[in-house]
């Protein structure tokens, strides 16, 4: 991780109340130099409030946000937010644009906004609007852009003064796959180029790929911050992706794959596939016994997929995948998928967070009935 | 300490005004087509005026004695352009942001007072180069049938100008309110094109007081400057009722009436989006 000592951005015990709801509950974070973290959560959880008033578009009820310039922390106020944020670029929820404006003029007019120097705004606009591939639609109305290509000329117009710190709220939101793809390749671009980058995302996939830290906000609490690997050890669980040729398949390797895909849905064949599989779960549970807890092992069909859950430790991972090949059985995949494990985890802790909630919430009731 | 301090005030004092002024600059870019096509209705309306004033003149050749006359001519729309103009530019001018969400891609580059400025500089800006090209080329019939062009020709430009500003003012303010701008298009020209007449002709009835507070009355400088009458109260009695015409106000009434109206509708309007939350 590219991460170094030095803080960034800090919220110390933020709060933000609208009238009697909380939306964000004592919210105490650190952002260093160079990290991507990831904010997590369900809708409604206080993600996009916290970063609005990081943004200073809205005033915390309590708390304070700590920035750095000049090599120091400052608090964020109302008379030195010019300052302070001009370091810092700003995607909130999903751009809109004026739709009669061009890329160029709206990325110059915030450049110029930001004080970039000017005589290398033109230059600059032209540079960024290259690295998402919209060069040649600089100068076409953003009013014909499909939504992928606005969220991408949003995304620039967060970096267009070439900030350190940029905030991107929610950069994934409605995108298609292609497009997705498009803004987490963006986003590790700008990991590269050594950007802080505070993403909050209720796509568990799109964060646990570029992240390096992620903290989860439910009902407006930070219930958990950490990288994953972290975040898997205190769980202390996870899951391992296997993917094995059955004895069929092995014994059919040498047929082409024509007469196998033909064969693949006839139910003669799949009843095999599934006796085979059934008699795998049972040969797993043999080999691995010594790793992992009864009921912990899953054929998933449609992918052909044994999904294994263990205790997280990497060094049990390392035994679990000798002692499999120690035994003859034919590994095509062995792995831990990020999202799977994000998924899992965040659900847990979730889960977990609601169950707090409820329970206090059944505590304050009672209190009050007493009284 | 000190040095902190100087240094972002003097940061803050220098950012203030290049925001405002490059605010007004992306104003002209964003609204260059919408300016160019009202360019377009002026000279329409300049042609029609001048077409009125040439077949009155085949009609009658001593129809205009003066040429503050004829200039009347070409200036009796220019309530109507004003009213296009200000509708066309302001109503949209704080409202926008909220109903496209456009908000929320400008803050927190800008803060909302340098950018309410701008905008109504640049928005004022825009309109006001339409007034004036409309008054410049209507020198030109004017001049080539009198050889001359009274000085209250400009002082009826400054009242276009001022009147267009107060206007404009009115339509901000109802555009930071509003949900949508189309909602501050209706108030605009229900209010100016029914509710303020309506108001000007029952006081005509009941009251002899000169009615200042009547934004349409104020527009009247716009002509009458050219040829101020001696008397700007007509009273006529028709079947028992007097009825009390008020012309025109008086250059100072005018300037103070349209003053106020600038000053109450744009604190208003800064007031109402200053507060108003983005969603």
């Amino acid at each position: 991780m590219s991460q170094s000592t030095d803080i960034l951005i800090e919220l110390r015990q933020l709060s933000k109340k609208f009238g009697k709801f909380t939306a964000v509950d004592k919210v105490s974070l650190q952002i260093y130099r160079g990290e991507c973290i990831g904010f997590l959560g369900p809708n409604g959880a206080g993600k996009s409030t916290t970063m609005k008033m990081v943004a200073n578009l809205l005033r915390p009820t309590a708390g304070e946000i700590w920035i750095r310039t000049n090599g120091h922390l400052e608090q964020l106020t109302g008379q030195n937010k010019d300052r302070l944020l001009d370091n810092t670029g700003f995607l909130i929820e999903s751009p809109a644009f004026y739709k009669t404006s061009t890329p160029r003029q709206i990325l110059t007019y915030f450049a110029k906004l930001k004080g970039y120097p000017r005589p290398e705004i033109k230059s600059r606009v032209e540079n960024i609007v290259g690295m998402i591939g919209l060069r040649k639609w600089i100068d076409e109305k953003i009013g014909t852009f499909s939504k992928g290509m606005k969220q991408k000329i949003g995304i620039v117009s967060a970096i267009v003064h070439d900030p350190d710190i940029v905030i991107l709220d929610e950069p994934h939101t409605g995108l298609d796959p292609s497009a997705r793809r498009d803004v987490r390749d963006f986003i590790l671009k700008l990991r590269e180029m050594g950007k802080t980058v505070f993403l909050s995302s209720h796509l568990l996939y799109e964060v646990s790929e570029v992240a390096d830290r992620i903290a989860i906000i439910s009902h407006g609490r930070i219930i958990a911050c950490d990288t994953l690997d972290n975040l898997e050890s205190q769980a202390q669980r996870s899951t391992i992706h296997l993917e094995v040729l059955h004895p069929s398949e092995y014994r059919e390797s040498g047929e082409s794959t024509e007469t196998r895909e033909s064969q693949k849905f006839q139910d003669p064949q799949d009843s095999k596939i599934i006796q085979e599989s059934q008699d795998m779960v049972t040969k797993l549970y043999r080999v691995l016994h010594d790793f992992i807890e009864p009921n912990s092992i899953s054929y998933h069909r449609d992918t052909r997929v044994y999904q294994i859950d263990f205790n997280g430790v990497p060094q049990t991972q390392h035994q679990m995948l000798r002692a499999l090949m120690a035994n003859d059985i034919m590994v095509v995949e062995f792995s831990v998928p990020k999202a799977g494990l994000l998924e899992a985890l965040y659900l847990d802790y979730i889960a977990k967070s609601d169950t707090e909630d409820l329970e206090h919430q059944k505590a304050n009731i009672k209190v009050e009935a007493v009284l | 300490m000190n040095s902190i301090s100087d240094l972002e005030k003097d940061s803050r004092r220098r950012r203030r005004f290049s925001q405002i002024s490059d605010t007004i600059f992306f104003e002209f870019q964003r609204f260059g087509k919408k300016t160019g096509i009202l360019l377009l209705v002026a000279i329409a309306i300049f042609g029609l005026s001048l077409a009125i004033g040439l077949l009155t003149l085949d009609q009658n050749p001593s129809a205009f004695s003066t040429v503050e006359n004829y200039i009347v001519n070409f200036l009796s729309y220019m309530n109507m352009l004003v009213l296009i103009l200000a509708t066309s530019y302001g109503t949209g001018l704080i409202v926008v942001d909220f109903q496209e969400d456009t908000g929320n891609l400008l803050f927190p580059k800008i803060s909302r007072s340098r950018l309410f400025i701008g905008r109504i500089i640049g928005n004022f800006l825009l309109g006001a180069l339409i007034i004036l090209i409309y008054y410049l080329i209507s020198i030109i019939p004017v001049f080539i049938k009198f050889e001359v062009l009274p000085k209250e020709y400009w002082y009826s430009l400054g009242f276009s100008l001022y009147y267009y500003l107060a206007l404009l003012s009115l339509a901000v303010f109802f555009s930071s309110f509003v949900k949508r701008s189309s909602g501050a298009v209706i108030s605009v020209l229900l209010l100016m094109i029914i509710g303020f007449p309506i108001v000007y002709s029952i006081l005509m009835l009941i009251v002899e007081g000169e009615p200042l507070f009547l934004l349409n009355y104020l527009a009247f400088i716009i002509t009458y400057i050219l040829d101020m009458p001696a008397d700007r109260l007509e009273s006529m009695t028709l079947e028992g009722f007097t009825i009390n015409a008020w012309l025109t106000p008086d250059a100072k009434g005018a300037a103070i009436g349209l003053g106020i109206y600038t000053f109450i509708f744009l604190l208003g309007a800064y007031i109402i989006y200053k507060f108003r939350q983005t969603t």
